[in-house]
């Protein structure tokens, strides 16, 4: 038997990231809304439950970006280990540093900043992440000069909110791949030395394969990397700044292995576009997928899954290769009922897309980027991958017909399983004001697309709940709670619909909706 | 050190709270860091707004970049805090977001000429 560990270094978030949602990776995506329709306390539930721990509260699935956190500090000689938000207090004599990681502390990503300008509630993710920080364990670490380490991809959310950085004592954020910084700042916290207010990790500071740890406990519904990265060379990311890096197939295995021991059976692989595995640069390779397949469907006895695929390179690997159909139809085969993923539509207009996304359509030219939506969304169809699809809407570049074309292109969405989600870019200023949002970024042509969103998602969650993604029997409650809260939205939908259409065809307007007694509408 | 101040191009950044020349404040880093052929950036703030509340006025700055690594350190908010940055560190660049004020006769008393980064005002003349 383990003794109590006393780590130096304890690493931990909120409950919304520290779940493992049922097993069901799509439900979290409930945590970046705010309860509709159920309390807020059954919403919670469903979209974040409690992770299982052991007794001295170690999660046994934590997120993989504090996996890869904890077993850099494990690797580099301290006593850093992953707690669970309830347990914390049981280490207040023992840790010296917290860190916090979390890929959207204050709800200002996507798609979580749409749901709260549409509602105007705070998103769950947003008031648990709150609650967190103003837990007695929190702040009675931060009374005995614990020293507050945050960060992950949502680090830049903390420039929003200055005055909680202050109010909760935050000494450093980090932003960007952690693997390189962090055990020099966890060196610099321990020794009471003065910490950067602020680290912007550079491309040039990106770990290589080598100097990347193998996490030493499950992650989240056995997440793992395969690669890092992406070649498409959009100019507005940094990630494509960034080295390429293939993971190799041994070192993937080996997290697979620390999951089993976990007792994760499944595995979710892990790339900004899972298909560019070892590619010839957009072009998906049939080898190296089919070996990483195949290599991983023998490993796990459970399903496997992708994080990110590109439209355009499922179109090209089952055009080119009859790749997606191989996976599916002969690797995955008997293995599990679909395939999850989450992929990108934003725009069904191609002088958008031409503009912020040139490069998102390749090796195709993005005239034809509806179209490569159209056959991706075909193939996935065809051979039971389930794509979880963003829209964008609201960019400063768009104007009313490129948004008519995306709802043209939802029309022609409609036949295949999907849940297609609209997102609003709307400048960080606008977030602290939502009356600006709803009078005058709401736009007629937005409505439209909203509603068919909501159609569409509404049709086919109810098929995924009872046919595809929710059918084991063990997940009865949380079914009849999704099937609860899809009914509340079919009541609302089918209450605003009037007004909506009429604002559609130009017999009222957005303003009507969102002002007075109608603003419950849309509330 | 942290690897994102290994050889990097190291300023102090004097803020009176002013609003600040993004675009060109992140040239002028960029030039220099090209000139020491490096791609690490370290700010020393000195600044009588407190921490965090300076960042206010750097945010737009951190946001703007993603291809350098940015290390930013609050130095203090005291003249003395300037004079023992510029003593002992021997920092040359030296960028204010308030060129009138006090802090450019300590800067030029080491033979510093600042580099003004505020956002200059329009005045109806100017028009």
């Amino acid at each position: 038997m383990t003794d109590k560990p006393k780590p130096e270094i304890v690493i931990s978030t909120d409950r919304t990231m520290m779940s493992n949602h049922h097993g069901k990776e799509f439900l979290g995506f409930m945590a970046t809304g705010p309860a509709m329709g159920v309390p807020e306390k059954l919403w919670l539930w469903i979209a974040a439950p409690k992770v299982k721990v052991d007794k001295y509260g170690r999660p046994v699935q934590a997120p993989y970006g504090l996996r890869k956190v904890e077993a850099r500090l494990i690797d580099d000689g301290f006593n850093a280990v992953i707690i669970d938000p309830d347990y914390l207090s049981k280490y207040l004599d023992d840790m010296k540093v917290l860190m916090i990681g979390h890929h959207d502390f204050f709800a200002y990503g996507p798609p979580s900043s749409e749901w709260w300008m549409i509602t105007g509630k705070e998103p769950v993710n947003r008031v648990s992440f709150n609650k967190f920080m103003n837990s007695s364990a929190v702040r009675n670490a931060k009374k005995k000069g614990v020293k507050i380490i945050v960060g992950g991809p949502a680090a830049w959310q903390w420039l929003w909110e200055l005055d909680k950085w202050r109010e909760w004592g935050i000494d450093s954020v980090i932003d960007g791949e952690a693997e390189l910084v962090v055990s020099d700042i966890a060196k610099k916290a321990l020794n009471n030395e003065p910490l950067p207010d602020y680290v912007y990790v550079g491309p040039q500071n990106s770990p290589k394969i080598e100097e990347i740890p193998i996490i030493k406990g499950g992650s989240v519904n056995g997440l793992v990397e395969i690669m890092r990265g992406c070649p498409r060379g959009c100019k507005f990311c940094s990630v494509t700044l960034r080295p390429l890096r293939y993971i190799p197939i041994e070192r993937i295995l080996k997290e697979i292995e620390v999951n089993l021991r976990a007792g994760i059976k499944s595995v979710i692989l892990h790339s900004e576009d899972v298909l560019l595995y070892y590619a010839d640069g957009v072009k998906p390779r049939p080898e190296p997928l089919i070996r990483l397949h195949e290599t991983v469907a023998k490993k796990v006895p459970g399903s496997v899954s992708w994080a990110h695929a590109s439209l355009a390179a499922v179109k090209y690997a089952e055009d080119t290769h009859k790749l997606v159909s191989k996976i599916m139809n002969e690797i995955l085969y008997g293995k599990q009922k679909f395939l999850g993923v989450e992929v990108g539509i934003e725009t069904g207009s191609v002088r958008l897309a031409k503009i912020i996304m040139p490069a998102k359509s390749a090796p195709y030219p993005p005239d034809k980027w509806p179209e490569i939506v159209e056959d991706s969304f075909a193939i996935m169809h065809e051979n039971k991958i389930v794509p979880a699809a963003t829209l964008i809407l609201g960019l400063p570049e768009e104007t009313p017909d490129d948004v008519v074309q995306t709802a043209e292109l939802l029309d022609r969405l409609r036949p295949y399983r999907s849940l297609i989600v609209p997102m609003f870019f709307v400048p960080m200023g606008a977030l602290k004001n939502m009356g600006w949002f709803r009078r005058k970024a709401l736009k007629r042509e937005h409505i439209d697309v909203l509603m068919k969103t909501l159609d569409h998602s509404l049709y086919w969650a109810e098929d995924l709940i009872s046919r595809t993604y929710l059918t084991e029997p063990h997940l009865a409650p949380v079914r009849w709670g999704l099937k609860l809260f899809l009914g509340y939205v079919r009541k609302k939908a089918k209450k605003i619909r009037p007004m909506a259409e009429a604002i559609i065809e130009g017999q009222a307007s957005v303003e009507e909706l969102v002002s007075g007694s109608k603003s419950e509408a849309v509330t | 050190m942290i690897i994102t101040e290994r050889n990097a191009y190291e300023a102090v950044v004097v803020l009176a709270g002013k609003k600040i020349r993004i675009g060109e404040f992140l040239n002028n880093l960029v030039k220099a860091s090209v000139e020491r052929k490096t791609r690490n950036i370290v700010l020393n703030v000195v600044s009588a707004l407190p921490r965090p509340k300076y960042l206010e006025v750097l945010r737009d700055l951190i946001q703007s970049n993603i291809s350098y690594a940015l290390t930013i350190k609050y130095a203090g908010s005291s003249i003395q805090d300037l004079r023992k940055l510029i003593n002992e560190r021997n920092l040359r660049d030296v960028y204010v977001d308030n060129p009138s004020s006090d802090v450019v006769r300590i800067l030029n008393s080491f033979n510093i000429n600042p580099i003004n980064i505020g956002l200059k005002e329009v005045r109806p003349d100017d028009r």
